[in-house]
């Protein structure tokens, strides 16, 4: 069990990305807290961080990746949760908003097109750019080949910046 | 704008009051679990001294109270001796029964 302090050293660092990739699973920021708490309570009841750990940042996410999924099978089966999350709108944002209007619409228009991805890809993007890890890292915490995290991106790059194609034109047009 | 760009973006955190919520609720889990194996442990000593009264109060009630009801109580459990016949005398010490009798 770990100590109170290394609980919250935990929490204040990798909260953030660990929410982020919750997000992705929840129909309502309430689910999405409710795994974030359960993710700190499991963390707490284990022994400690792994010794041979590379990347703690990854290793939170792989918990946090696996716990989701138990999650949404418990909820249903996966297709009937992808169905119901994806067919109804989303209740929160992905980003924090922004002051300046310009930014605000571009971080509309990513949030959009990030919603618009299927979940794999959905992942694979926020883990690649926001949380920074490398293809095998990302790999490791979705449980799939580094080649295959690289083409999801691939994918999700592509259809991210042909969703923007439009919305960047119209900001940069004087 | 690529992918740089779009790192500028800050992903959403949970919010702040959260915090104290979510940390208090994982290292609180770990409390009963203490709570538990020193339960458990008066349990078992609970156990044990009950056990060791009941199995004095059965002794207590299982012996007489004096000497003589203890020798009564030997003296039921012993069969009364019976005489031994001739014929199972004379079988034992190999000798002729009828010539005894």
């Amino acid at each position: 069990m770990l100590p109170e302090l290394e609980i919250a050293r935990i929490y204040d660092e990798h909260a953030s990305s660990v929410f982020g990739l919750f997000l992705k699973f929840a129909r309502d920021s309430s689910d999405a807290r409710d795994l974030l708490q359960d993710w700190l309570v499991k963390i707490g009841r284990s022994d400690g961080l792994p010794d041979d750990l590379r990347n703690e940042r990854s290793w939170c996410l792989k918990t946090a990746y696996r716990l989701a999924v138990d999650w949404s099978r418990k909820k249903g089966s996966h297709a009937r949760t992808i169905e119901a999350f994806e067919d109804r709108p989303r209740a929160f944002d992905f980003f924090e908003t922004e002051n300046d209007p310009d930014r605000e619409l571009i971080r509309l228009g990513i949030e959009e097109a990030l919603s618009s991805l299927p979940r794999d890809q959905q992942l694979v993007a926020t883990l690649k750019i926001w949380d920074e890890l490398s293809f095998r890292e990302i790999g490791e915490v979705l449980d799939i080949s580094a080649n295959t995290a690289s083409s999801r991106y691939r994918y999700a790059v592509e259809k991210i910046r042909a969703e923007l194609k439009n919305l960047y034109s119209e900001i940069c047009e004087p | 704008m690529n992918e740089e760009n779009w790192k500028t973006f800050k992903p959403l955190a949970p919010p702040e009051k959260w915090r104290e919520e979510i940390i208090g609720a994982a290292t609180a889990v770990r409390a009963p679990r203490n709570l538990n194996l020193l339960t458990m442990w008066n349990g078992l000593g609970a156990a044990a001294l009950t056990a060791c009264w009941i199995s004095i109060g059965i002794f207590h009630l299982a012996t007489p109270k004096s000497d003589s009801a203890w020798a009564e109580s030997i003296a039921k459990r012993i069969p009364p001796r019976q005489p031994a016949s001739v014929t199972l005398l004379s079988q034992r010490l190999n000798l002729n029964p009828e010539y005894y009798e």
